[in-house]
């Protein structure tokens, strides 16, 4: 009988796909996919019980249809019941449909998991398989508790077949990936790392990707693998290419199984055993050799094979980054393939050579292929190797090469593929800066940029430009003379001009000794692009204009005139209108010496991180850029003036000197772009510096704020009491009514349970930190409002107020702030809190405000929460039985258990419990794991004496530790109520 | 690791779509058209290697086939590339000299092969004969054939009587010998292209 490759196919299934395929349209296609499901349904539903075959052929025909994009409602059943026939294709056809059509309906799912148990344990391998391969596909949660526990008994057990092992191993990595938590190594882990030395190589390759993903997450109980890899690999390496017959491909021994051994080895520091490591040294050495060697076949994939081990192995020699011989043999090997006539090898060699640059012992040797990789730049077709070249440049920048690399990429930008122009400009940028020697070469090539690439140069670009030359004073004129000349272009980027503008608003008189570059001319060439220009180009002119005012009082009247006429005066652009009105008079009625404060020079930029470093950090992700950090710091060549854009340092310039200058050269308009949340985070940073020196001096004075507090309360003082009586509130925003709690609120709420000073809220507007005191049945709360905008809050209100019943057990009283916040500065406001009663609510704060016309309303909970008035309360361990036993009626103990939701470090416990007011209480409970706390809550009613048991299962695997938390006290609601806060702290 | 293999035609027709990680079904038609996108306007000059999302394809262009196999970033791109090579090598000694019709009519043992050769987003088995083998032993356990199934491949078989593989239609006229195979294509079918050629 000849070979039956079509025998074993349904025939029915056949003509159903020719039908579909022979059909015209999509509506012959549904009519007849419709046609088919009635007839399915009506053989699934009818009195005659189906054959196998035919369920198999119908279960299939489904899938088909599912397959083609069509949604299925039903046949699952009938699928299931093919998991039990003893025939290979019924029971495989079943397992695909469940495989591709994953329902996790759980009726079904018990039902599939008890005939893959079966399958399981049929000692079958072919059915061992099928179901091990199904369980890798689904991966569910509801099959890793089935079978985690089975399946690495399967996977090391001495009669377990190979394939079957080989599905095994991959299926519990599946596992282990969707569910760690579930999949426990333990016991299993030596006789998993063993597997390496299988005789079946099948294994080996599948177990060995289960071994990796191990290691990865735990490489201490894994490290035996090292030098079984080692050995492995040593024994592949060497053997000639047709020792492992059929392992071997194109001639290449076992490569897949060498590049996940090599990549095996990348999760671990070089071998410590010296034996070891020379044996891997070795192989190493004898990978390199044989990639000098003749081909064994012309095939291309015989030198794909050799190059893949070839490649890992590289990967390898850099991860370790210690054999300086092989890094250079590596480098070496590498370059060669820079010229490799197939495009896949260049790409990959460029790929890896970037790497290798950042090695201090292969940079020089990278370096030697700069006329290679600069040729790949200009005439490789594809652009994604055009950009591996581009990377390796960039990479392999120093000192002695910079000014070529940078002339090279230059010049490859003009006509550099659109979708890589950006990181290119960027790149330019940072080399330009970073290797600069001289600083007229830097200029130079920021202004080229900006005239090549004009459209890619973002913000950061040109703000750093200026941020340099402000900070260099011996580049200044210079800067300026450039800026002159390349403004004369008949068409220059806005970008230019805004570069222009600035530095010769700034220095212009550096150069106005020239009669050609008179005050009156670089005015007039900086008009010509005035009207070209957009908006915000236009007001850093304008303020450019009235630098020239003070620096040149020969071109007063000119630009007044300028300054005075309709287009500028009446702009319907307020921000225009606003700096030509301002400008105008600012210099009609200004002396000379005003305008000369007003206007001085602007003051240098604090140093910082280079703003297009960050920015190109951001656009590739970490790690991408690490190599010019190192270099930065070998070099120590980064340039001054660096900073998140200008305005925290106009802020800062505004801060001494209250001069208006400051925000007069339009960087204020780059707020919104730079003023990154780090740098308004830092607003509130110093004072919630916790247990900081602020916070203790605070404690001190304890008897001060005690009387203070109660002063009020005594006198009935001004303070104005609960939020409806506000009548200085603007009546704008008192009829609005307070917004619901924000959604996160609880969350907010559960952080600050243990603490008392933080960040309370956080938008992209506002700031909301807090610091808190409590003594006894009293405290006090100072709020800090941050407004992180540039721009004023008016209107700007807060309300607390207690809900409900919540009234009369906490008295609140506030201080009304003022309705109005600065742009970047910051109100206090103050908060005494008197606890009549427990509660358990918290307190609500609404804030209020208008900013740029539209109305903020946010509502907060106020972290008061009943333990805040704990007084701790240190006692004996027999004092405490006595207590505890005292407080035995059901009523007074709430008790949860619950996960941990994070490790269970001991310190971190115990400070939270510190946090929470009580005392900590040692050796009173016999089991030392166990923490027991005591304490009083202080309220005005009453004292309620409470106590604590928290017990951890710190021994079990993480995922399944627990804690049981017991709390006692004479009053039940108390009891709950600290119960529920507490359980959410851990 | 393996996030998604792709078989793809040249007109963007899916004819395996095999996933490692959990994708919605609208994600899946995304990706599907997005690769199609990235992969059929790159020429023989370009690698084959594309970046996509934060991952890389691999892919190789068979006849009119693209197998595309998404990965990580930092996996092997030769390694990979060789085991589409691998796979198809596979495909081919499965349905001699398989050809884009065998992947639509017998999908459900396609699935078999991949499972067989990539699990759980890893390579499992890497070795053809091996694969082959136990492939083969799948077939023999094929325990029941349909009543015309078995009467054609056995007319087929002592030359009386064709049947075309790809309609199943009857007495069609020989007009294209299949070296290994007897189920012949009819004429209307025998534009179907012999990826052997290309391997």
């Amino acid at each position: 009988m000849p070979a039956v490759s079509k025998g074993d196919g349904m025939r029915g299934l056949a003509v159903f796909i020719s039908d579909i395929r022979n059909c015209k349209s999509k509506e012959a296609e549904i009519k007849r996919i419709n046609k088919e499901l009635a007839n399915i349904r009506s053989k699934f539903k009818g009195d005659k019980a189906l054959d196998g075959y035919s369920k198999k052929k119908y279960v299939c025909k489904l899938l088909f249809i599912f397959l083609l994009g069509h949604d299925i409602d039903f046949g699952h059943m009938e699928a299931v019941n093919l998991l039990s026939s003893n025939k290979y294709t019924e029971k495989q056809i079943g397992y695909l449909f469940i495989s591709v059509l994953v329902n996790s309906n759980s009726e079904l799912i018990r039902l599939i998991n008890n005939a893959i148990k079966n399958d399981l344990s049929s000692r079958n391998p072919t059915f061992m398989c099928l179901a091990l391969h199904c369980i890798a596909n689904v991966g569910s949660r509801e099959m890793a508790e089935a079978f985690a526990g089975e399946i690495p008994r399967i996977l090391v057990a001495g009669d377990t077949m190979d394939s079957v092992k080989q599905s095994a191993a991959l299926c519990l990595l599946r596992l282990y990936k969707a569910s760690p938590d579930l999949v426990l190594m333990g016991e299993w882990t030596s006789r998993v790392v063993h597997l390496l030395n299988d005789q079946h190589m099948g294994v080996v390759t599948a177990a060995i990707s289960l071994i990796t993903c191990l290691s990865s997450k735990n490489p201490d109980e894994f490290k035996t693998c090292v030098s079984l890899a080692v050995s492995r690999l040593s024994r592949i390496v060497s053997s000639a290419s047709t020792d492992l017959q059929d392992y071997t491909y194109y001639f290449v021994p076992a490569p897949w199984l060498s590049c996940k051994l090599l990549r095996l080895l990348q999760c671990y520091p070089p071998p410590e055993d010296g034996a070891v490591k020379g044996r891997l040294v070795e192989c190493l050495e004898t990978i390199l050799n044989k990639a000098q060697e003749p081909p064994k076949s012309k095939k291309v994939q015989h030198s794909n094979a050799k190059n893949a081990i070839l490649f890992e192995a590289i990967s390898l020699i850099i991860h370790y980054d210690s054999e300086p011989n092989l890094l250079v043999r590596a480098c070496n090997q590498l370059g060669q393939f820079l010229q490799h006539r197939e495009t896949n090898l260049r790409y990959l060699a460029l790929e890896s050579m970037c790497t290798l640059a950042s090695s201090e012992f292969s940079h020089e040797a990278v370096k030697t292929h700069i006329e290679t990789v600069i040729n790949a730049l200009k005439t490789e077709r594809d652009v994604s190797v055009r950009q591996r070249a581009a990377d390796l440049l960039y990479a392999m920048c120093d000192r002695s090469n910079a000014k070529q690399i940078v002339a090279e990429m230059l010049s490859y930008l003009e006509t550099a593929d659109y979708s890589i122009r950006e990181e290119m400009v960027l790149k330019v940028a940072i080399l330009a800066e970073k290797y600069a020697v001289d600083y007229s070469w830097y200029v130079d090539t920021i202004l080229n940029l900006i005239r090549i690439a004009g459209d890619y140069v973002s913000e950061e670009v040109w703000y750093r430009v200026i941020q340099i030359v402000i900070n260099r004073d011996d580049v200044q004129g210079y800067a300026a003379k450039t800026v002159f000349e390349a403004l004369q272009a008949p068409a220059c980027h806005e970008n230019m001009v805004k570069v222009g503008g600035y530095i010769l608003g700034e220095f212009g008189n550096l150069i106005a000794g020239d009669p050609r570059s008179s005050p009156l001319v670089q005015f007039n060439l900086l008009h010509s692009k005035f009207h070209l220009c957009s908006v915000p180009t236009r007001a850093l002119l304008l303020s450019a204009y009235i630098k020239f005012i003070n620096l040149f009082p020969e071109t007063k009247a000119t630009i007044q005139e300028v300054l005075r006429s309709d287009s500028q005066i009446r702009n319907s652009d307020v921000e225009l209108q606003q700096r030509a009105v301002e400008y105008l008079k600012l210099s009609s009625i200004a002396s000379t010496d005003v305008l000369a404060t007003v206007l001085e020079e602007m003051p240098p930029f604090p140093e910082r991180e280079s703003s297009i470093l960050a920015k190109l950090k951001k656009k590739k992700g970490p790690g991408a850029v690490t190599v010019e950090l190192e270099d930065g710091k070998e070099r120590g060549e980064l340039n001054g003036g660096g900073d998140r854009g200008g305005d925290a340092a106009i802020a800062a310039s505004n801060a001494s000197t209250p001069s208006p200058s400051a925000d007069l050269l339009g960087l204020r308009s780059t707020a919104p772009v730079s003023g990154t949340t780090p740098s308004a985070g830092s607003l509130l940073v110093d004072v919630f510096s916790e247990a900081g020196p602020s916070a203790t001096s605070a404690g001190v004075n304890d008897d001060g704020f005690l009387s203070a507090l109660h002063a009020p309360e005594a006198s009935d003082s001004p303070l104005v009491e609960g939020p409806g009586d506000s009548d200085s509130a603007p009546p704008t925003v008192a009829s609005e009514d307070p917004a619901p709690p924000l959604p996160e609120s609880d969350e907010l709420l559960n952080k600050f349970v243990c603490k008392n000073n933080g960040v309370l809220f956080e938008n992209q507007l506002l700031q909301i930190g807090i610091k808190s005191e409590y003594r006894q049945n009293l405290g006090r709360m100072y709020l800090f409002y941050g407004n992180k905008t540039s721009v004023q809050f008016v209107s700007f209100n807060t309300t607390v107020s207690c809900p409900g019943e919540l009234q009369s057990q906490l008295n609140v009283q506030t201080k009304t702030v003022e309705p109005l916040v600065e742009g970047g500065a910051q109100v206090q406001q103050v908060i005494n809190i008197e606890c009549l009663t427990d509660f358990i609510d918290a307190p609500l704060l609404n804030i209020k405000f208008r900013y740029g016309g539209a109305l903020q309303n946010i509502s907060l909970k106020l972290p008061v929460t009943i333990n805040k008035f704990f007084q701790p309360t240190e006692m004996a361990a027999a004092d405490f039985f006595q207590r505890w036993k005292q407080l035995s009626q059901p009523q007074q103990e709430a008790q949860k258990i619950f996960k941990a939701s994070h490790g269970m470090d001991t310190e971190v416990l115990k400070a939270k419990l510190l946090g929470l007011g009580t005392a900590l209480l040692e050796n009173v409970d016999p089991n030392p794991e166990n923490y027991v706390c005591a304490g009083v809550i202080q309220t005005k009613a009453q004292q309620v004496g409470c106590l604590l048991r928290l017990e951890p299962n710190a021994q079990a695997q993480p995922g399944e530790q627990m804690y049981r938390l017991t709390l006692r006290s004479s009053k039940d609601t108390v009891s709950q109520r600290v119960c529920d806060l507490l359980a959410e702290q851990f | 690791m393996i996030r998604f293999i792709l078989i793809q035609n040249r007109a963007g027709k899916t004819r395996l779509a095999k996933w490692y990680m959990q994708f919605d079904d609208d994600e899946k038609q995304k990706l599907i058209e997005e690769v199609h996108a990235v992969v059929t306007v790159r020429d023989a000059k370009h690698t084959n290697f594309v970046e996509f999302r934060n991952f890389k394809i691999i892919y190789r262009r068979y006849a009119g086939l693209y197998f595309c196999i998404c990965v990580d970033v930092t996996d092997n791109n030769l390694a990979y590339l060789e085991g589409i090579h691998n796979f198809v090598e596979v495909l081919n000694e499965y349905f001699h000299n398989v050809c884009e019709l065998d992947l639509v009519f017998n999908f459900y043992k396609v699935y078999t092969v991949v499972d067989e050769m990539f699990l759980a987003g890893e390579i499992r088995e890497t070795e053809t004969e091996e694969s082959k083998e136990r492939l083969d032993n799948y077939r023999v356990r094929e325990d029941r054939w349909s009543e015309t199934c078995q009467q054609g491949v056995e007319q087929a078989a002592t030359g009386k009587r064709r049947v075309c593989m790809v309609c199943c239609s009857k007495n069609q006229s020989i007009h294209h010998s299949h070296t290994s195979c007897h189920w012949t294509p009819c004429p209307k079918h025998v534009h179907k292209v012999q990826m052997n050629n290309y391997i």
